[in-house]
């Protein structure tokens, strides 16, 4: 049945039919490669979102001192919150907190110097946790330890990107020596490339080296802690709070003395914001795949019937009805396999593109393709080609022969 | 050869039930070549139809080569048609896409014959035919006598006992049609049996026995 013969007569059958080879062959690898890049476009934006929120932890809370908005224990609303390095270590004995940095930026950013490249980049003072409750992923070297705190070490660690734009890609930092504000600094390790973006462009110090060489006024600005399993904000916002209202003099249910970030609470909003993302090309795709299958059907059910007479002369000269049915099959076999294959490929390619091109936001990063899950859309819409041969086939073959003749 | 008891046919088209044939006898002795004449509406297409195996009767037992046609499914009426029989058409009936020599070979596909064995045996008819010089010709680029002698290859190269034509010079200038019926001639000559359909009695001449039918009943013989 799968004689070499039989290929050359479908090879020839489709070539006779150039206008509506054509125009299956369009449809059907129109389909896949909407499917195609509609899945990798949908992967990009998962991962863009998910990489969105990859600076915290998902069980990290950071806390944001504002200003007070009411009067409190005959104080005007309006002053200013500051956390201090006692709050730390206060808030770090809090049951439930297992981990805690503080975080401070300096308000402009300064001046970087690695030999004769100066450059402009974020830097922040902070604690040996950040890496946890930041998720920061060290690469080369090591990440800040509580020596370089206690001993106010002027040691840095470079985001990818700075280091890239200081050293050149694929060059070790590590040992270097570069001047922050004219401050010389050891660089001890390196990030990943595929971290958050902002970290990738910020340097890291010793919080007391921050205060000590940049910037001596000793506040804090953010602070940041992860909850053991268990807790959460929900439960830790009043032992928090409290504190930290009796020691900063606000009421504890002001609103606005406290910016509160609950990475458990965003986690679940994009968990949430995912999941719709994940329907919406669940049902598009399925969607594009119907219509497609709609298309093969539709054009095979017009082939058969424009080609009834052949039918009847084929059968007229000996043809069984059975080498016609597997006659028609193979060719819409053939037309949607390769067409498919055509559509896969295109689609393939321009994800690959987007990949290569780093063509990326925010919101839309390193798309990729489920190539299983490509197979298998492509595999159906090759049954829906058979299946939409087949059945008019069938049909065609029971007419009697000398009507088949008769057709137009 | 042919044996027909009795053989009728009727179309029902809803309650109405028309009859074509009304219960042919008719006996063709082998390499015998037979005209069927007749009045228009007369059955005697319908009769070569059935002959050739692409339509059905109702009743009556239809026996080629001694073996019973009656009630057969499409795929064995399909394996007697590609065997036994060659058929010859007033429209030609040849598959516009495909080359002349291409059209000749296809009954040797369906009998599983290969390719290249299917050329040479077509490109030789078509030798034979006087039309080699076309053979890569698709039908539209053929004279309409070129077409039915391709046609006429086509229903020769299964080497079938029997040869069915039904007007086989009606699309035909005079000259075409004379060419065709002497083609006819040699291939009756040959052996071969013969049953055309014709309303011309010049073209009837060239048979042995002319068939008249009337009102779907054989109604005289000469």
């Amino acid at each position: 049945m799968w004689d070499l013969d039989r290929w050359q007569e479908i090879g020839h059958s489709l070539r006779s039919y150039p206008l509506r080879t054509t125009l299956t062959a369009c449809g059907v690898a129109w389909g896949i490669f909407l499917l195609v890049v509609l899945l990798g476009v949908g992967k990009g934006l998962e991962q863009g979102l998910t990489g969105l929120f990859k600076n915290s932890a998902d069980n990290s809370v950071w806390l944001e001192g504002q200003t007070t908005s009411a009067t409190y224990d005959g104080l005007p609303p309006g002053r200013p919150i500051r956390f201090s390095a006692e709050d730390v270590e206060r808030l770090a004995s809090v049951p439930g907190i297992v981990a805690i940095t503080p975080e401070v930026t300096l308000g402009r950013q300064p001046s970087i110097r690695y030999g004769n490249v100066v450059r402009t980049f974020g830097v922040n003072g902070v604690g040996p946790s950040y890496t946890d409750i930041g998720r920061l992923v060290i690469r080369q070297g090591r990440f800040l330890n509580p020596l370089d705190i206690t001993n106010v070490r002027r040691v840095a660690v470079l985001g990818a990107r700075v280091s890239e734009v200081l050293f050149g890609r694929d060059v070790n930092p590590v040992g270097e020596i570069i001047e922050i504000s004219g401050v010389p600094f050891r660089v001890i390790g390196r990030s990943v490339h595929t971290g958050h973006e902002p970290q990738q462009r910020t340097i890291y110090i010793p919080v007391t080296t921050y205060h000590e060489a940049l910037d001596s006024n000793p506040r804090i600005p953010a602070i940041g802690f992860m909850t053991a399993s268990g807790y959460g904000w929900d439960n830790l916002q009043v032992p928090v709070l409290r504190y930290l209202a009796r020691e900063h003099l606000f009421d504890p249910s002001d609103v606005g003395a406290v910016a509160v970030w609950d990475g458990n609470a965003q986690y679940r909003q994009v968990q949430l914001l995912l999941l719709g993302v994940r329907t919406f090309i669940i049902v598009v795709g399925l969607g594009t795949l119907a219509a497609g299958c709609i298309g093969v059907s539709n054009i095979m059910l017009a082939a058969v019937r424009e080609r009834t007479r052949e039918i009847g002369i084929r059968k007229a000269i000996g043809a069984t009805p059975a080498a016609i049915v597997v006659m028609i099959l193979q060719e819409a076999f053939v037309i949607t396999t390769a067409s498919g294959a055509v559509g896969l490929g295109a689609g393939l390619s321009l994800i690959y593109f987007i990949r290569e091109h780093e063509i990326e936001t925010e919101y839309f990063r390193n798309p990729h393709v489920d190539l299983p899950i490509s197979l298998g859309a492509l595999g159906v819409l090759i049954v829906a080609g058979l299946v939409a041969g087949y059945l008019p086939a069938r049909q065609a073959v029971q007419i009697k022969t000398i009507e088949a003749l008769r057709h137009e | 050869m042919i044996d027909l008891q009795q053989v009728a046919k009727s179309y029902s088209t809803g309650s109405v039930t028309l009859p074509v044939l009304r219960g042919i006898d008719l006996q063709i002795k082998p390499g015998e070549f037979v005209a069927l004449m007749g009045p228009s509406g007369s059955g005697k297409s319908t009769l070569l139809n059935v002959l050739g195996l692409i339509d059905t009767f109702d009743t009556g037992d239809y026996r080629l080569c001694g073996i019973s046609m009656k009630d057969l499914s499409e795929t064995e009426a399909a394996r007697h048609r590609v065997t036994r029989i060659g058929f010859i058409f007033q429209s030609f009936n040849l598959l516009p896409a495909k080359t002349a020599a291409d059209n000749v070979a296809l009954p040797l596909y369906y009998q599983g014959v290969a390719q290249k064995k299917r050329r040479t045996q077509a490109m030789e008819l078509l030798e034979q035919l006087g039309v080699v010089h076309r053979a890569h010709h698709r039908p539209r680029e053929l004279s309409g006598g070129q077409q039915q002698r391709v046609a006429i290859a086509r229903a020769l190269i299964t080497d079938p006992p029997m040869i069915l034509a039904d007007e086989p010079t009606g699309n035909l200038d005079s000259t075409a049609a004379h060419d065709v019926m002497q083609l006819l001639d040699k291939v009756h000559h040959a052996g071969r049996t013969i049953v055309l359909v014709t309303h011309d009695e010049s073209i009837a001449a060239h048979a042995q026995r002319i068939v008249r039918l009337h009102d779907g009943r054989v109604a005289g013989v000469a």
